[in-house]
Order: C-alpha cells, then structure tokens, then sequence
C-alpha cells in the first residue's frame, strides 16, 4: 500500500517534469546514475538528512541518514518529512508510519506550516505522541532556514494530536 | 500553590514578655484591635491579668456555665472545653489536666479567671504590651495578629522596657518607613547592629515557606504551637532589607502578611520585627490544623525553609506522605479517564477505542473509594464527554487535589510490544508518587513491567499536585488488548490503583 503511494507520487513527479515549461536548467550537480529512479532527471536534488525514530523500547528518538530526492527546494520539507513513515532498520520504529503529511510549506521569514492527517488508527500512546511530535520537530529544524514549526491536523489549528501532548502553535527553534 | 509573595502590614509595637509587677491602673484590653469597655474589670495580680467571667461571656463570646456551690467555672466554645475551679492549680482541658500558674480566685464576689490561660485555650492569641499596660487579643482569624512570645519568661529588664515604649511608639504609618533601618539600634544598651542578617523575601510556594536571607549564618529557631495551630519560626540578629521592605504595603497598624485563601494547609502568614533586643523577625504560619513539617537551612542561596509537604518523599515507605489532605480530612485525589467523545484515543486490535477502556477503569476506581473515609475522588468525566487536556488540570485546580491519575491504555505500531507502563513529568513527589503507583499497578495488571518513565505530558507536567499517567497495557498487543477490556482485569487494576494510592498517602490499605 505505502510502495504505490510511493511510485503513484513518482508518477506524478514525472508528469509534472515532462509538461514543465523549460524553466529546468541543468544546474543541478547531486544527480546520481543508476539508483532507483527509472528516469534521469536532471532537476533532480539528491540530499542526505537525518530522519528521527525510536527505539523498540520508545524510549529514546535515534537518529538515522536518510536520503531524499526532490525537484524543486519547496518540496524539499515534506520529502523529509515523509521519510519518517518508514525504517527499514527492525529495531526502530517509524512514529509517523500510519499517520500522513499532506503539505509542508515554508512561507517567507521560515515559517514551515506542516499540514498532518491523524487518522484514529495512528494514535499512539502518551510517550510515542510525544517522540513523533519531536522526531518532526528535529527533522524540519535540520534546515536551517526553519525558524519556526506549525503543526495543523487536517488544516486545523488543534490542542493536541492525539489527546496528551499539546501542540505549541508554532514551535520555535530552541 | 500559586506563588504568592508579598508582605502586607509590618509591626514595630514589640510586644515584651509578661510584666505585670505594676499596678492594675490603666489595664487596657484589645479584642481584634477595638477596646473592651473600661467596666472590664480586668485587674493584675501577682504579674496576671485577671478577668471577671462576665467578660468571658460578654466581650470574648465564649459560653460560661458557673456552678456556685462547687466553685467550677466551665467555658466552652464550639472547639473546646476547659473547667476551672477557684483556687485549684489546674484545669481540666477537652478532658485534659493542665496545670495552672494562677487559678481562679474569688475578689468581691467576683470570679475572675486568668486571661491569658483562658484566651490561648479558647484559641486567641493573646499579647502583653508593657509599655501601655495592655493586653492585645486576637482571634485567629483576625488579620492583624501579632504573636507573643512563646513562652512567657520571667519581667522584662529595666533597658528592654526602655525599648519597647520607644518601639511601641513607632506604630504609627509615619515612622515606619524611617524605623526599620534603625530598630536594632535604639535599644540603647549597645546591642550589635552592624551585623544584622537582613531578610529579603518571604515567599509561600507548593506547601513551602522560603525566607531568603542575606547571610548563612543565621540561627533560626522554629516551634509548633496549638490553639490555633501555628509554627513559629524567630530568626535572632536579624531585619528586614530595605528594599523588602520598602517594596511591600503595610497598613499603618504595621503588620506584614500573606494571606492564603483557600489554601488546604494554611490560612496565612505573618511576619514582623518581634523584638529589638536582639533584633529579632519573627514568622507565623497560621496552620487550617495540626501540620507535620520540615524546617532546614540552605546555604547559598541562603534560606530558612519550613515545608509543610511532611518531608520524606521516599517511594513506597508509606509514612509521612508528601500530600496533605484538605480542610474537611479527605484528600481529594482526581482520576483521569483519558480522551473521550470525539477523541477516541488509540483503537486497539480488535478496533475497540481507548476511551472506553479509560472510563470504565476509571470509574472501577471511583467505585472502591466510595464511602471511603480518608479520599474522596473526583472524576475529570463520568461519561463519555470530552474535555481539553487543559481543562483537566483545571479540574484538579479547583478540586483542590492532593494526587492526580491519568488513566490511559497504551498504542504502537509494533504488535510485539506489551505491558505496563506510568509517567510522570515533574522532578518533585510526582517521581516518587509514580513509583508508588507502578509497583502497585503492576502487581494488578500482571502484564510486563516496563517501568516509570518521564515524559513532559500536559496534564502530568501542568496539574500542581504529584502527577502520574497510567499507561495500563497495549491495545496494540493481543494478550494486553485481550485482558483490558475484562472485567476482572479492570477490578484487578482498579484495586492496585486504590492500593498505591493508599500506600502513598500513608493509609491503612
Ligand atoms: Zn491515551
């Protein structure tokens, strides 16, 4: 289910590329041959970022290098944001793996609003809520032209996720 | 607590010891202030004031029954109940005997009965200032009490009377301001005012009173008296800072106070400069009740603490609990039923929600507290409502809550995961409360032991009183979903819930 998802968006990347208007320059050094990517784009940025999980025992968030593809530097956010749905390393967990980024969107003076679907099957416990809301946190505020962190579900300016953290609106750099 | 800071009023009429080696002429007797009329009668004998029993009727409100054949006088109130009978060196107390320095006597046939005696019983406080030949009562809650001293001792000497008419003359709102700087000094037989320690706050916080002071090596002195209960706390060689002090409000009557209201512990404290020879700050804590506490001394931040939390917050050792319980003697403890309407919480593997797990134990724990003579719980939702995570703290605000549980049932996106686990998020008792808690729940849920963990959650970490979040088990493993949503389960829980509660406030399980 989450692979289509994955190969449906790259779908859509290369639609978006094939019907672009010429715009694309071939400025770009980062592109790599022969991953996984059917198509060579030259637009194309390759980028390693830290991805945040935790441990089996929800401890603790652990850190881990991922690496994100992306055309254009807006998409860059929720790209990573995304890599937080899933680790293939058995003993971390992905916090974010049941629940959706609709949209993250960084607005003039680095304001990143992060739109977030929270479906009632996502909502974890009191200290897993807590880790996911930091393992965002941390990956967002990697970038260093993030200044501030917005959480919204579905659009909507809330208390709290999933009913024992709340949400500070928004979060600043600390 | 809320901080509540401050000093109000400041008192330069410095009440000496009993001194009653003078004439009875021009004995004046304040009740909260205002004088009694001058037919009181009130006269000193052999160094006491002595009081008709009319006045204790009359002017005092207290009830008087006098029994002529046996000579027994026996005042009550709705508190307490003391015989006395003429001549007799003692009393008898609320049944108890107590020695009396001055019995009863009978002058013109007229019982007069001694004041002071009678006054601290009835729970006023009472106050002898020399210079006027006055006798100061108050009634407890009277906010502009200044205590005696606490044991009367023996005539004051010929140069602290000189001092305290010149202190007593001070009480005036004009010289206040001018006499601090100077109140250790104009005792006029060379008492060392250079080295004054100078207090410099005076804060009551979370059940703590903290008097900064500028120097460590203050000697403090604390007793506990009763009739009203209060702890007195005399710092010798010391004053207040000017800046303290000129900071503060102080009415013209020159009392300094904090006054609590609706505070389970305590009804307000009182601070003044006691005596001028050697310049001593006095402190009262006026208390709702008899209180145990700590008193220590820290050293840089210097300070005199009195903590009315009762001191050990040992896990598990049951005694002395770091809570006390409220004016009407049950500790109100709040449980949390997590989520709730359309919060579901987390759904569970055979897609039943968390909400209804947490309210159903919660309510089990209501259940076994009923008529419970020591708690009374109050429930954040008794049904299937919901409340913002911030309007459950203030649930537990203005319950006025000693504890505070949060009851919820655990979710991961890992099915192997299971058992219990329980949160605190502040680094005072709510640590030890959590402990206390975990190792009962535990024993109730059967489920591994996954410890107690901190994490900043908003109803553990807001809420003021020691704060624990129960995560009983994991919906998302199948042996932990199966046994949450049954019933023996939930009473099984239920009563290691009431039993760490019981353990932590020191009660008989
Ligand atoms: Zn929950």
């Amino acid at each position: 289910m989450r692979k289509f998802t994955l190969l449906a968006g790259t779908f859509v990347l290369l639609l978006a590329l094939a019907t672009g208007c010429g715009q694309k320059t071939e400025t770009n050094t980062n592109t790599q041959t022969g991953d996984t990517t059917e198509v060579q784009q030259p637009t194309e940025q390759t980028l390693k970022i830290q991805s945040y999980y935790t441990d089996d025992q929800i401890l603790n968030l652990v850190p881990k290098e991922q690496e994100i593809k992306f055309v254009e530097e807006k998409d860059k956010y929720l790209t990573a944001l995304k890599t937080l749905q899933k680790t293939d390393d058995p003993n971390q967990i992905a916090l974010w793996e049941e629940s959706e980024f609709l949209s993250a969107e960084l607005k003039d003076g680095g304001a990143l609003t992060v739109d977030v679907k929270v479906p009632a099957e996502a909502h974890l416990g009191a200290s897993a809520e807590d880790l996911a809301v930091q393992a965002l946190l941390k990956t967002a505020f990697q970038f260093d032209e993030v200044k501030s962190v917005d959480i919204l579900v579905d659009g909507q300016s809330v208390d709290t996720m999933m009913g024992h953290v709340e949400l500070e609106h928004p979060y600043t750099r600390n | 607590m809320k901080k509540i800071g401050g000093m109000l009023l400041f008192c330069f009429m410095l009440f000496m010891v009993p001194n009653m080696s003078h004439a009875s002429a021009g004995l004046q007797i304040y009740l909260n202030g205002v004088s009694l009329s001058p037919s009181a009668g009130g006269q000193i004998i052999k160094d006491y004031t002595m009081i008709p029993i009319r006045v204790v009727v009359e002017e005092l409100g207290f009830q008087v029954d006098w029994d002529k054949k046996t000579r027994t006088v026996t005042i009550h109130n709705d508190k307490t109940s003391m015989t006395l009978v003429v001549d007799q060196k003692w009393a008898t107390v609320d049944g108890k005997k107590v020695s009396l320095d001055m019995p009863p006597t009978l002058k013109s046939d007229t019982t007069l009965v001694p004041l002071r005696f009678v006054g601290e019983q009835m729970g006023l406080v009472v106050n002898w200032e020399n210079a006027t030949k006055s006798v100061y009562l108050f009634t407890s809650d009277y906010s502009s009490e200044v205590t005696k001293p606490d044991v009367p001792t023996t005539p004051g000497k010929p140069d602290q009377g000189g001092s305290t008419g010149e202190g007593s003359n001070n009480g005036s709102d004009g010289t206040n301001n001018g006499s601090n700087g100077s109140n250790g000094g104009n005792s006029g037989n060379g008492s060392v005012t250079q080295d004054l320690a100078e207090i410099q706050t005076v804060t009551f916080e979370d059940n703590r009173l903290v008097v900064g002071v500028s120097k460590s090596d203050v000697k403090p002195t604390q007793t506990k008296l009763s009739n009203p209960d209060r702890i007195v706390v005399d710092i010798p060689n010391a004053k207040f800072s000017d800046s303290f002090f000129n900071s503060q409000n102080f009415a013209a009557n020159g009392q300094a106070e904090i006054q609590l209201t609706d505070h389970p512990l305590v009804s307000k404290i009182r601070y003044s400069l006691f005596s001028s020879n050697p310049s001593t700050v006095r402190i009262v804590i006026d208390l709702n009740q008899n209180q145990a506490y700590q008193f220590t001394t820290t050293k840089d931040p210097n300070t005199i603490i009195v903590d009315l939390n009762g001191g050990s917050t040992d896990p598990g050792n049951g005694s002395n609990p770091g809570t006390i319980p409220p004016a009407n003697g049950k500790y109100v403890v709040v449980i949390d039923a997590g989520h709730g309407a359309k919060d579901p919480g987390a759904i569970s593997l055979n897609k039943r929600n968390e909400k209804d797990f947490n309210l159903a134990q919660a309510l089990k724990v209501a259940e076994l507290f009923q008529n419970d003579p020591d708690v009374q719980i109050v429930l954040t939702r008794s049904d299937d409502t919901f409340l913002e995570l911030k309007e459950r703290v203030t649930v537990a605000k203005q319950a006025n809550a000693n504890l505070f549980i949060s009851i919820h049932a655990n979710s991961i996106n890992k099915a192997t995961i299971s058992g219990t686990e329980t949160y605190y998020s502040r680094d005072d008792e709510s640590k030890a409360f959590a402990q206390v808690m975990h190792s009962n729940l535990v024993q109730g849920t059967k489920l591994p032991d996954r410890g107690v963990r901190k994490q900043s959650l908003h109803v553990t970490r807001e809420t003021t009183m020691p704060a624990c979040l129960l995560e009983v088990g994991y919906l998302t493993n199948q042996t932990d979903e199966a046994a949450l949503y049954q019933d023996d389960f939930q009473n099984r829980v239920a009563q290691s819930i009431k039993n760490g509660i019981k353990q932590y406030l020191g009660l008989q399980p």
